[in-house]
């Protein structure tokens, strides 16, 4: 596959993540470019592996985890396309839970929100979020139980049950 | 009761941050006019791919004396009168001076160390008080010969320091808390290609390979000309930010220079001849830079802090006054070496900043009344008609009609105190520790690491300091270092 057909058939997917995992449309623009770059630079290399989609979505996690956006913190950042639509009348209501929990999850550590991302988002099995976290799943697993109790959400019982998996 | 769905349907919300994918694509078709480069800051770029591979190095390594790398210890100078004509004259006398010192001879490696950090806001909400975030060391070696890498040592050990008498004595009334403390990991640089490509330096929009670095002219007609064809090929800044003067792409590429790209101080000279023809440049005086050093501040009024620069075109977003943006100014000796780059406030109270009142700390999270919505638990609280807008990192700022009760018209940093500082404060620096030739092999202990401050007793210069957690003016002798938590 050619650089520019990867990017045309599996880019959105990647967009979409980067968007949910940094919660930021200039944060995410910012990872994927320079994840784009260096794939670009690698392609030949990369697309040789077996799930290529899968490598550039652990370059999207590895960039946003090493992300230095310090003083930028510091910088107004908001344009008009961000405006949040949260406040209007209809929205108010049955949005303010979910604010509530996206405003937690906002506050959590970058690899332990990572892990939610790939595990509730993309649907990931522990030991491939190990893979692209590029740790063991039990670590996984750890981060995974820390993130959720700081946002107080309760665990279906099936889940509890993976953890027979190690 | 939130469920694991209730979190898939939060995370699904999120999709809306996805951006475009022309806005990512490394070339966009040709003629389109957009094309953005990467941050020329190396410690934006630090980490990537190698991260998972991080070594965490303790750092037991030999530290390098700094002594022969912190060349710019400078006497007192007296300020000038913040007017053109002095601005001229200064950035005149530093190229002269320059020019007359003896040029080194080139080594292998053209070898920089650069230190960065930034105020925040730390402490209990009874008790905020502002800390220096002393955040990164880093070293980065370019090359001579194209054939070899680029290479970067950089020690993320963060430190907190106390910048002011005002802070110290809200840190010891807050009952002298910990401070945030990151144990140092050394940090591997990206992987950059070889034959000539340096990685980081940017000279307006082109790179440069050390060569052609070497070939820059001298005269400050010719560089002038130079600088202008490279500040033409900034990229244009993305649609919905505000447009990029040439003064602005002229003194970002002049900076891009004088911030110890490999050039001659022949060069660098020139660079300052150039800055000194920009109509608007001013020099506000005498200052203390972020390591204690004196030198002369240089800005142009109404060039903000863009902080990666220009040279991939970023600019103001458009939503914004780039007059309420921090602005940019530089730091240097009196004989022309860059000592610091500094992003200041232009208020004392902005909206979208870290930045509030001067009347002191704004209380933590609040109870909003009556017909108002909260946002963020209470944080903040807003009405029908308001705009939030969701800086990124949980911060959010509200504008519109109506504003908070609580936090007037400012942005809200969730879980942080707020503290007030004055109009000018540096909010953010990069201060500039050494460059030279050498022909030493790259390795962390022929790096920087460590950097001396001064370290004064806890309390000492504070009595009867009145505004509590005030950034004010930075004065060195009053800096508390801060180390591990003794805990």
């Amino acid at each position: 596959m050619r650089f520019e057909e990867f990017a045309a058939a599996r880019m959105p997917a990647v967009l979409r993540f980067a968007g949910v995992l940094t919660g930021d449309r200039g944060l995410a623009e910012d990872v994927v470019q320079e994840v784009l770059i260096r794939a670009h630079k690698r392609w030949s290399q990369i697309s040789e592996l077996d799930r290529p989609e899968l490598y550039v979505r652990k370059m999207v996690v590895n960039e946003y985890l090493s992300w230095r956006r310090r003083s930028w913190r510091l910088i107004p950042g908001g344009t008009a396309q961000d405006v949040d639509d949260r406040l209007t009348p209809d929205h108010a209501l049955g949005h303010a839970e979910r604010d509530a929990l996206l405003a937690e999850l906002g506050k959590l550590p970058r690899r332990q929100r990572a892990v939610l991302v790939l595990r509730y988002y993309e649907g990931l099995p522990d030991s491939e979020i190990a893979e692209v976290l590029g740790c063991a799943p039990g670590t996984i697993r750890g981060y995974a139980s820390r993130a959720l109790a700081a946002l107080r959400v309760e665990l279906a019982p099936h889940v509890v049950s993976e953890e027979s998996s190690k | 009761v939130r469920t694991e769905d209730d979190l898939r349907a939060a995370l699904r919300a999120l999709e809306r941050h996805a951006p475009d994918l022309s806005a990512v694509l490394p070339d966009a078709a040709p003629g389109t006019g957009r094309r953005r480069r990467l941050p020329r800051w190396p410690w934006l770029r630090i980490g990537g791919p190698v991260l998972v591979a991080l070594a965490v190095v303790a750092a037991v390594v030999t530290p390098l004396t700094v002594g022969n790398l912190l060349k710019h210890d400078l006497p007192n100078e007296p300020g000038g009168s913040a007017t053109s004509d002095s601005a001229r004259s200064f950035l005149e006398d530093a190229a002269a001076r320059l020019t007359a010192a003896p040029a080194p001879a080139a080594g292998a490696y053209w070898r920089v160390s650069v230190f960065v950090g930034n105020l925040g806001a730390s402490g209990p909400n009874a008790h905020p008080f502002i800390i220096d975030e002393r955040d990164m060391l880093s070293t980065t070696w370019y090359p001579s010969s194209p054939s070899a890498k680029t290479v970067a040592y950089a020690n993320r050990e963060q430190t907190s320091a106390l910048p002011t008498p005002g802070a110290a004595a809200a840190w010891w009334a807050a009952g002298r808390p910990s401070l945030p403390h990151r144990a140092a990991k050394e940090v591997p640089y990206p992987d950059f290609g070889s034959g000539g490509d340096l990685g980081d330096p940017y000279f307006g929009g082109q790179k440069l390979t050390t060569a052609q670095y070497r070939a820059l002219p001298t005269s400050t007609a010719e560089l002038k000309s130079a600088i202008e064809a490279a500040a033409r090929e900034v990229p244009a800044p993305l649609p919905g930010q505000h447009p990029l003067t040439q003064e602005q792409k002229i003194f970002n590429v002049c900076l891009a220079l004088l911030d110890h790209d490999p050039v001659s101080p022949a060069v660098r000279a020139a660079a300052l001849r150039v800055l000194a023809t920009l109509p608007d440049i001013q020099l506000e005086g005498t200052v203390t830079d972020s390591l204690g050093r004196k030198g002369a501040a240089i800005s142009v009024p109404g060039i903000t802090a863009i902080p990666w620069g220009t040279g991939w075109g970023q600019s103001v977003p458009a939503s914004m006054d780039p007059k309420a943006y921090p602005r940019l100014r530089i730091v240097l000796s009196p004989s022309g070496v860059l000592l610091d780059e500094e992003y200041a406030t232009t208020a004392p109270s902005l909206s979208g900043l870290s930045v509030f009142p001067p009347s002191g700390a704004i209380p933590g999270p609040t109870k909003c009344p009556a017909g108002w919505y909260p946002y963020d638990h209470g944080n903040s609280c807003a009405k029908d008609g308001d705009v939030v807008h969701d800086l990124g990192g949980g911060s959010f700022e509200i504008t519109g009609p109506h504003g908070g009760p609580a936090s007037g018209k400012v942005p809200v940093f969730l879980n942080q105190p707020k503290v007030a500082v004055p109009t000018g404060t540096v909010l953010a620096y990069r201060a500039f520790i050494g460059a030279e030739w050498t022909n030493d092999t790259p390795s962390a202990s022929a790096s920087v690491q460590h950097i001396p401050v001064t370290s004064v007793a806890p309390g000492t210069s504070s009595a009867g300091s009145s505004t509590a957690g005030s950034a004010g003016t930075r004065s060195s002798h009053v800096v508390i270092l801060v180390g591990p938590p003794s805990d």
